[in-house]
Order: C-alpha cells, then sequence, then structure tokens
C-alpha cells in the first residue's frame, strides 16, 4: 500500500536523524545536569516530544527543533529540580541535625577515565585530556555553553542559534566568544594547547 | 583572541567533543537505543492512528452525501405523488364537465337553488 510505504519511509528518515543526533543530545543534556540517567531521560523526552508535534514538519527543520525542545527540557529539568530543593529544604528544617556521618565523596561518581586503564598510555592520555574538556564545557554558565555547543558543535548560524535560544543573534556572538576565551584558558592553565 | 582563533580553538574543541561523544560508555548506548526505539514505536503508532482515522473520516463524510441521496428522493417521491394527484383530479374534473355538457338539463340549472329544493322534495316524496 503507498500509504504504508509513506509511513515507512519517513519513519527511516526519523530514525536516521534520531541515530545521528541521540550521542550529542545525550552530551548537551549530560553537561547541563552530569547526571547520566536524567540525561537519558531529558534526552526520551526530546525524542517523543519531536516524534509527537513536529514528525510532519520538513526533515530539515528538525535539528532546530529537537534543540529547542532538549535545551527546553534542560531547563524544566532545572525548574523542578529548585522547586523540588525548596521543599527540601524546608521539610529538612524540621528534621534531624547534622549527625549523618555518610562521606559525600562516597557518591562522587567514579572517573570515567579510569575505565581505559587496560589501554595504552597515549590512549589513555587522550581520553583524559578529552575528560578534562568536557569537565570544563560543563563548568561553563549555561547560557554560554548552550551557544557555544550550538554554534560550534551542531554547526548552526548565529540566527538559528538564536532562534533555538530565543535570544539576539548579538547575545550569541557574545555567548561564543567568552565561553571560548574561557575554555582556552582553563585548558591552557591545565598544560592542555589548543 | 581575534576571530580567526577564536573559530581555530573552536574547531579542535568540536573534534575532541565528537571524539568522546564516539566514546560513551555501553550502558548509554544502550539506553539511547532504547529511547530511540520508544520514539520511533510512538510514531509507527501515530501514524496508523492517523490512517485508520483518515478512512473513518473519509465514511463520516459519506454518512451525510447518504442522508442528502434519501432526502432528494423523498422529495422527488412527493412531489411526484403531488402531481400524479393533480392528474387524477384533472381527469375527474374532465369526467364532471363533460358529464354536464352532455347533459338534457343546461348547467346554468344547478345553480338555480329553487331546482334544488326541488329535487330534494321529488326525492323524499319517491318512494
Amino acid at each position: 500500500m503507498p500509504f504504508e510505504g509513506n509511513i515507512l519511509s519517513s519513519q527511516n528518515e526519523l530514525s536516521t536523524f534520531l541515530a545521528e543526533v541521540e550521542r550529542r543530545a545525550f552530551k548537551h543534556a549530560n553537561f547541563a545536569t552530569r547526571d547520566r540517567d536524567v540525561a537519558l531521560d531529558i534526552v526520551q523526552d526530546a525524542m517523543l516530544r519531536l516524534v509527537d508535534k513536529y514528525a510532519e514538519r520538513p526533515a530539515a527543520e528538525w535539528p532546530m527543533l529537537f534543540h529547542r525542545i532538549l535545551q527546553n527540557l534542560i531547563r524544566d529539568h532545572f525548574r523542578k529540580q529548585k522547586v523540588r530543593s525548596a521543599w527540601t529544604t524546608l521539610l529538612s528544617a524540621f528534621g534531624g541535625g547534622d549527625d549523618d556521618d555518610t562521606d559525600p565523596l562516597d557518591f562522587l561518581p567514579a572517573d570515567p577515565t579510569k575505565e581505559g586503564l587496560g589501554e595504552p598510555v597515549a590512549q589513555l592520555q587522550r581520553s583524559q585530556v578529552l575528560a578534562i574538556i568536557e569537565q570544563e564545557v560543563a563548568k561553563l554558565p549555561s547560557r554560554q555553553r548552550e551557544a557555544f555547543l550550538l554554534r560550534y558543535w551542531e554547526d548552526m548560524d548565529t540566527a538559528e542559534t538564536a532562534l533555538v535560544m530565543g535570544c539576539s543573534e548579538g547575545s550569541v556572538k557574545t555567548h561564543c566568544s567568552r565561553a571560548t576565551h574561557v575554555l582556552r584558558a582553563a585548558l591552557q592553565a591545565k598544560g592542555i594547547e589548543l | 583572541m581575534n576571530d580567526a582563533e577564536q573559530h581555530q580553538t573552536a574547531n579542535r574543541l568540536r573534534q575532541a567533543l565528537n571524539e568522546a561523544a564516539e566514546c560513551l560508555p555501553n550502558e548509554v548506548l544502550v539506553g539511547l537505543r532504547k529511547n530511540r526505539m520508544v520514539a520511533l514505536e510512538t510514531f509507527r503508532m501515530r501514524q496508523e492512528r492517523q490512517s485508520s482515522g483518515f478512512a473513518h473520516t473519509l465514511v463520516l463524510a459519506a454518512q451525510p452525501l447518504r442522508v442528502v441521496a434519501i432526502a432528494m428522493a423523498l422529495s422527488l417521491g412527493l412531489v411526484g405523488t403531488y402531481y400524479w394527484d393533480k392528474f387524477d383530479q384533472a381527469n375527474e374534473y374532465e369526467e364532471i364537465d363533460s358529464a354536464l355538457l352532455s347533459d338534457e338539463l343546461p348547467p346554468e340549472i344547478y345553480s338555480d337553488t329553487g331546482f334544488h329544493s326541488w329535487l330534494e322534495r321529488s326525492r323524499s316524496s319517491s318512494p
């Protein structure tokens, strides 16, 4: 049936797009939230929202729409977290004291660079450099990071980035310039030359 | 840092980020694949629902047409019956007219009230 053929072709197109964008989308969410599970949930929601609301739109519009959805979901996550933490603070004021003897360091995630211990030294060094770069990207103020990643990683032009971020092109340029400066300085301070 | 240096730095960082994105842990890759499958399944179900919805809309669109056709047939029937009755009535009038004209009595006599009362009287007196 021609209609079934249509469904299949658009499904393939959508599948290709999602497969292409999913890793970077995860990184965007992970840089912002620094929580792997939350990042995966945000990517899932972004994919579902794209499929639900914009699947009929031309495929050329998907990258911009997807990133707009993704950034909105990341912001929503922080809004919810803010409300939740406000309630937690309020409730903990009525709760127990500071007799908790758990060490916060126990909850720190394992260093991802340690996964490559058995690999050659050069590869380990490279993975350490990549981890440091990612840490520095994650440390950027959220708007600067958003602008930098959309503009230079997602290869969007200034106008598209401004549209996704809901700000002016001038702001995008400023954010990008500051982000690049900060990253370069921070990496140089750690002995990484770009 | 000028524009060219900024772009150069950004390009190197992009390469590093791409490289890092290629080395995602396996459980993340599995999670992302699962996310994609869920989204595609949702898309497929949605498309199927829309296509069946389209067929349903066609059936619904045909429904008023059927109603209109029935209403038109009924109207035609009513108009036909009306004209048929008119023909019947015309035939009756024709018969009456021909009977009046062929009668021995002149038609004016039927508008004479004296003639009516004579007819009544003669009917009641006859056995």
